[in-house]
């Protein structure tokens, strides 16, 4: 009671303040056809795949205004899992006049990677939690395809780490032209550019492997 | 104007709220950090211990509804007797007898310490108890399944109710609800402490003040007062075990520098926390000795302190062990507080 009693006055706050709602949309695709567990992908390797899970975190979102201004998103962490596709549209309390860039990052920042047991997006049952050792997992991308000589012919790319030199958070800056909705592609097919699925299939520790995939990572964004 | 007027009105009326939410829990639960010794690690201010915590936190730890099938507590593997490790077992048993891959490591003083598990893989105490909930070799629950599985729990959801506030229950509130626990493990009144502390009545016996010198001359660079760690990691040479094949710290930074490299335990409680090392490969504390004086193997990664040859003479090796056994402390072994029904007996 006296908990619905708070968020009732900190909505009214809210409400009081009355702002403007930035849409930030990620849409996650293959090439250029929506991404979806159940279809089949060609990458430019010529592996034939399927994708059973996609998932990411984005966080310390700030948006650059033309005057130099900066908006930037209070416990900024957001996961984005293809099995919930709403989780890609996020709505920030920011103008949505004259924005000029976004920037933020894939994965959990360091600070947050040892601050013991987080909440919300942040929850370690959320299944991208390292157990034996302790970090979030930034990105997880999981699928089968012929071209592994695997169990159940399955991949699996668990990408994180927040200690050097294995530290996977990197950071994108994306100019922007139309603002009220900024439309982010997440382009997977670029994920799968430098990699050999027959050779490369199963990363799931924080390794010099891992940040050369982080590193391709960055490059899976473009504007709309 | 109006507008700045309510929401000043509004901020203090939720400041109101917000500072009662924090101070219901009940009576504040204080930490003691004997003189001398450095600040806790662990940030108690994301987690103000309550005596509601506590009981809760010990209730979790003893209660087998953490397992997947309903059979194994922490407690299992952390007994209190044998200072919350798990006593007769070299590797620790879990679900079905399965049995793990170390030794389960004594659970005291945890919040001193900058990493968890032998290759300080865990960064936080809070964490840590992710480990054994969803290893398939130890509890094997799920988090989300588990969390579940609590909320259906008439008697949890009051507790937690009381010890936050709560009675929605999530994992973030069942892992800070185990550190309430754990975080309150802690050890200081052995007989070395109170002789450190100069009080009446209690000295060394010749053997162990001999004992305490030989300690300070080979073996505190690494098992440092007053904590008896320094919490490096450090290869004390012993050879690997080619069926288990544990290099220690290297798995976790995948340096070859590390290989073989384990982090320096603590020797508080020593005498009861048998079998020892991070394999439990001996029973007896002359049998660490043995090892110290005859069987390092010195590879590259050995500690340099430990390349050239300890000598001890037999009479050197008992004062040794009867100075270890100084570090005992009663008060921790056999207080009730830790004990499985203290949030029974204690209910209000
Ligand atoms: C099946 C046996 C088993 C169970 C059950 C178990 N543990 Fe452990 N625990 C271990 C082992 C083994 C280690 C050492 C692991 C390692 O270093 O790899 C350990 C280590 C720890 C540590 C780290 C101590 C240190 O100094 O690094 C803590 C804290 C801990 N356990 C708490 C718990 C809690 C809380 C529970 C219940 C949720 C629990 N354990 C259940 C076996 C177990
Ligand atoms: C170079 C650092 C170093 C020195 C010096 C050293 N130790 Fe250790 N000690 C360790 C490490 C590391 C471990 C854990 C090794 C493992 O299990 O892999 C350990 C483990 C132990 C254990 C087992 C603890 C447990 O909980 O299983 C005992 C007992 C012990 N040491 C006693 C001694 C004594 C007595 C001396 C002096 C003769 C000594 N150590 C000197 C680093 C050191």
């Amino acid at each position: 009671m006296k908990n619905t009693l708070c968020f009732l006055l900190l909505a009214g706050i809210h409400f009081v303040q009355a702002q403007d709602i930035l849409h930030l949309k990620f849409s996650p695709e293959f090439k250029n056809a929506a991404l979806n567990t159940d279809s089949l992908y060609l990458t430019s390797k010529g592996d034939s795949i399927r994708i059973s899970s996609f998932r990411m975190y984005i966080s310390s979102i700030e948006v650059i205004y033309k005057n130099g201004t900066t908006f930037k998103e209070k416990n900024s962490y957001h996961l984005l899992d293809i099995d919930d596709i709403s989780s890609f549209d996020l709505e920030l309390p920011a103008s949505i006049n004259n924005v000029q860039k976004i920037v933020f990052s894939i994965g959990v920042d360091s600070l947050a990677s040892v601050s013991g047991a987080l909440g919300g997006d942040l929850d370690p049952g959320k299944g991208m939690y390292w157990a034996w050792q302790s970090g979030y997992v930034n990105l997880k991308i999981e699928g089968t395809s012929p071209s592994c000589k695997t169990h159940k012919s399955e991949f699996g790319f668990h990408i994180g780490g927040y200690m050097h030199p294995f530290y996977a958070l990197r950071t994108i800056t994306l100019p922007v032209a139309n603002t009220k909705e900024i439309e982010i592609n997440i382009d997977l097919a670029r994920f799968f550019e430098n990699i050999d699925l027959s050779k490369s299939n199963s990363i799931m520790i924080p390794s010099k492997e891992a940040m050369k995939i982080a590193d391709s990572c960055a490059k899976i964004f473009s504007v709309k | 104007m109006r507008i700045k007027k309510t929401y000043i009105v509004l901020t203090f009326i939720f400041a109101l709220c917000a500072s009662f939410a924090f101070f219901s829990p009940g009576k504040n639960t204080k930490i003691i950090v004997p003189k001398g010794w450095p600040k806790p690690l662990y940030d108690f201010s994301k987690n103000p211990l309550t005596e509601e915590g506590f009981k809760l936190g010990s209730a979790l730890f003893y209660d087998p509804i953490l397992s997947h099938d309903n059979t194994i507590s922490c407690a299992s593997c952390h007994l209190p007797f044998t200072a919350f490790t798990h006593a007769d077992h070299s590797l620790s048993h879990g679900i079905g007898g399965k049995i793990g891959t170390r030794n389960s490591t004594a659970l005291m003083n945890l919040i001193w310490s900058p990493s968890f598990m032998w290759d300080g893989g865990v960064n936080n105490l809070e964490v840590q108890p992710i480990n054994p909930l969803t290893n398939p070799l130890e509890m094997d629950s799920q988090l989300p399944e588990l969390v579940l599985e609590l909320n259906q729990s008439p008697k949890y959801r009051k507790m937690f109710y009381r010890a936050f506030n709560d009675s929605v229950i999530t994992s973030q509130l069942l892992l800070k609800a185990l550190a309430q626990f754990t975080s309150q493990l802690n050890t200081y009144n052995s007989k070395y402490d109170s002789i450190m502390r100069h009080e009446k009545n209690v000295a060394f016996t010749a053997s162990e003040k001999n004992g305490y010198a030989l300690f300070k001359k080979n073996c505190s660079s690494c098992h440092t007062e007053p904590l008896f760690t320094n919490y490096s990691f450090q290869n004390n040479g012993l050879p690997i075990d080619t069926f288990l094949m544990d290099y220690g710290r290297m798995k976790i930074t995948q340096n070859s520098k590390d290989s073989l490299k384990f982090r320096v335990p603590t020797l508080r409680n020593i005498e009861f926390s048998a079998p020892y090392f991070h394999d439990g490969r001996v029973n007896k504390l002359k049998d660490v000795l043995e090892h110290y004086t005859t069987g390092i193997a010195v590879g590259p990664t050995v500690a340099e302190s430990l390349k050239s040859k300890i000598e001890l003479t037999k009479q050197e090796k008992k004062d040794l062990i009867a100075f270890l056994k100084t570090l005992t402390d009663k008060y921790f072994m056999y207080n009730s507080r830790f004990r499985y029904n203290y949030s029974e007996v204690a209910k209000d």
